[in-house]
């Protein structure tokens, strides 16, 4: 559902810049966020989509308030986080979940699965303490792990059911949006399947929504309503995607989509000459002008991408895209 | 592209100890690379890939690990099973080069690129002095044009560079400059653009294969993402549980597979050009090496499994297309059985009785 749901989580104008340092300078990174408004509706699953240092990872923890924004604000539920009472920021606190993609890298390994589980749920003051083990048995097995996970430890588990076990942590406070930063780019292809379907029917029984954080397009695919492309700390394009996948706009999705490997192999072996894959690999974005331009396989000839930032433009109706020529 | 066997690997065996036992990580492998060719090995962790690549290259780590007696390993007719580290040595980076998925820690990083590949140079007088041309100058010369013939720019410039000062992709680049500048016969690449960005990813794969197409090279592509198998491979063995599953040329492959596992596989992968209405879950997880299942080691997780899946199955040709497709997998004897069956088929959702 791409349109008409209750908007859950806003950012208008979000920026987040960093002190230019010796890390700058040295691996050319780009960890700013530069002016991403983005909205997710209820049920709905957006993906933010990019490569290394493209933003997407800080943009998530701007929206999770676990950093504060240079500029620009996070809405939750039309609020703005910094406006929220103590009480609100709790349910915002509790209603916006993440889960990371090695969920037990932060995790005490001496707590079974069970203590971990109960010590959310008192902190959260969600189920009264003589029905914690039921809600703990329930949580379990909504992932598809048998009870006796409980008694486990985290170093017990394979990296699937680790994974599942995160998710259960994030739905013990029922949450409204689970923000899923690479959840599944640790998994081996069989394993990621199950986390993948797991999602799914999740946010078919409990009307959840995501904020899915990912590189790899082809799981973007199966699992986004919409897709949000960044690039240089930008929003580069925002489409439903069907319509990004079917017709993508800006040359840098062009050139994401075209440089993911197909599933079918070609006929005889070709060389990968496809025209809208851009040389050179992420660097600065420069301070005027079109992030993606020193990379652009097919800028404007007048100068016109250096001349000004494009602006994000909306073509059609939830279509947008930041390109002069596109 | 179907020429000569140049690597034959023949009843490879290598054990692990461990605290449950032998870890069996590598059980019964053979295979073999042909001149010009590229061969993808894939399969998922522990399927025992990683280690077949090095115990091609003499380097399982003894002990905990140890390659069994009657594995052979050769190279052009040589065995490299029980070949001297002096040999070893020299065969390595030379007669058979390697990359791997994180260049950063194969480069020193106290020595710059232009220094490292230079050493390669030397080291297996891959270089040829001009007239009046210095040893040292011909070995500074050439390591400046094979820094330009993997994509470097500048390479004058960036031969002085230390390997923190470059990209994943450029290190790479610098990893293929130097596995590749002493011509070798094959190369095994072991996940060379798993750590990269994928517009990245997609640079060095046209550079390897353009590369291999102008050097002849052979190249052994050990890999998880079955797009880049897809992509690049000539031919592909499937490894699940210490074992080659499945041997095929790439087409037939996605087309048609034949082995449960790689039908798996290639059901649970989303596809970029279609999105499916559910992905097909290969349940439950790989099983420990020193644990392998009695009879099929995929029999725990597969849709077809039946009683005579408790004996193993031989690798053996599937019935209509010859010597070049093989499987392990008793339906080739009973394909009855795989009507009705399979990873096509809906799965319950997670969570409900």
């Amino acid at each position: 559902m791409s349109s008409g749901g209750n908007v859950i989580l806003e950012a208008r104008g979000l920026t987040r810049r960093y002190p230019a340092g010796r890390q700058a300078e040295t691996t050319g990174s780009v960890r700013a966020v530069e002016g991403v408004s983005l909205r997710i509706r209820e049920r709905e699953t957006l993906a933010l989509v990019g490569e290394s240092g493209c933003g997407k990872s800080t943009t998530a923890r701007l929206l999770l308030g676990l950093e504060p924004p240079s500029a620009g604000e996070v809405r939750y539920r039309g609020r703005e986080l910094g406006a929220l009472s103590a009480a609100e920021m709790r349910v915002f606190r509790r209603s916006v979940q993440l889960v990371f993609q090695d969920p037990f890298a932060s995790l005490n390994p001496r707590l079974t699965v069970g203590s971990m589980l109960a010590e959310v749920l008192a902190v959260h003051e969600l189920v009264p303490r003589a029905k914690r083990p039921e809600r703990i048995a329930e949580l379990l097995k909504l992932v598809g792990l048998d009870a006796d996970a409980a008694n486990r430890y985290p170093h017990e588990f394979s990296g699937g059911q680790r994974q599942r076990i995160g998710v259960a942590r994030a739905l013990a406070v029922e949450p409204e949006l689970i923000v899923a930063d690479e959840p599944v780019s640790a998994l081996d292809v069989s394993i990621q399947a199950q986390v993948l379907n797991l999602l799914a029917d999740l946010q078919a029984r409990l009307g959840l929504s995501y904020l899915f954080i990912a590189h790899d397009l082809a799981v973007v695919r199966q699992v986004a309503d919409r897709v949000a492309v960044m690039y240089g700390g930008r929003i580069v394009e925002l489409a439903r995607a069907d319509e990004l996948f079917a017709r993508p706009l800006h040359p840098y999705t062009k050139a994401l989509l075209a440089a993911v490997p197909s599933l079918r192999p070609p006929e005889a072996r070709r060389r990968n000459a496809d025209p809208s894959l851009p040389e050179g690999e992420v660097v600065d974005a420069p301070s005027f002008g079109c992030p993606f331009y020193p990379r652009c396989p097919s800028p404007a000839k007048d100068g016109e991408c250096v001349a000004a930032l494009p602006a994000l433009e909306e073509r059609r109706a939830g279509r947008w895209v930041r390109c002069v020529k596109a | 592209m179907t020429g000569e066997p140049l690597l034959e690997v023949r009843s490879l065996r290598t054990y692990f100890a461990t605290e449950q036992g032998d870890a069996r990580a590598v059980d019964g492998v053979s295979f073999e690379v042909r001149e010009g060719e590229t061969l993808a090995l894939v399969g998922e962790s522990g399927c025992g890939k990683s280690v077949t690549a090095l115990s091609i290259l003499g380097l399982v780590p003894e002990p905990p690990g140890r390659v069994l007696p009657g594995s052979s390993v050769r190279l052009r007719g040589e065995e490299l099973v029980g070949a001297s580290e002096t040999r070893l040595r020299e065969i390595r980076g030379g007669e058979i080069g390697m990359i791997f998925q994180e260049p950063m820690t194969s480069l020193n990083p106290v020595f710059t690129v232009g220094n490292q590949v230079s050493e390669a140079i030397r080291e297996h007088q891959s270089f040829a002095r001009r007239p009046g041309e210095s040893r040292s100058a011909a070995i500074r010369r050439t390591t400046i044009e094979w820094l330009g013939r993997v994509g470097i720019s500048e390479p004058e410039l960036r031969h002085g560079y230390y390997p923190h000062q470059l990209s994943g992709g450029m290190r790479q680049r610098v990893m293929i400059a130097m596995a590749l500048s002493a011509r070798p016969a094959v190369l095994i690449a072991d996940e060379p653009t798993t750590a990269l960005d994928v517009t990245v990813q997609a640079q060095i794969l046209r550079l390897l294969a353009s590369l291999q197409e102008e050097l002849g090279t052979a190249i052994l592509l050990i890999t998880h993402d079955l797009g880049v198998v897809a992509q690049t491979a000539d031919r592909v063995l499937v490894m699940y549980g210490g074992q080659i599953v499945e041997e095929a040329p790439v087409a037939p492959l996605f087309r048609e597979p034949r082995h449960p596992y790689t039908e798996g596989l290639l059901h649970a992968v989303p596809d970029l050009y279609r999105r499916r209405a559910r992905l097909a879950e290969i349940p439950g997880s790989v099983p420990h090496a020193a644990a392998w299942p009695e009879g099929c080691r995929f029999r725990p997780r597969c849709p077809y499994a039946w009683e005579r899946c408790f004996e193993p199955p031989p690798l053996v040709a599937g019935s209509a297309e010859g010597p070049a497709r093989q499987d392990r997998c008793w339906l080739e004897e009973e394909p009855k059985r795989r009507a009705g069956a399979g990873f096509g088929v809906a799965v319950r959702p997670a969570g409900s009785p």
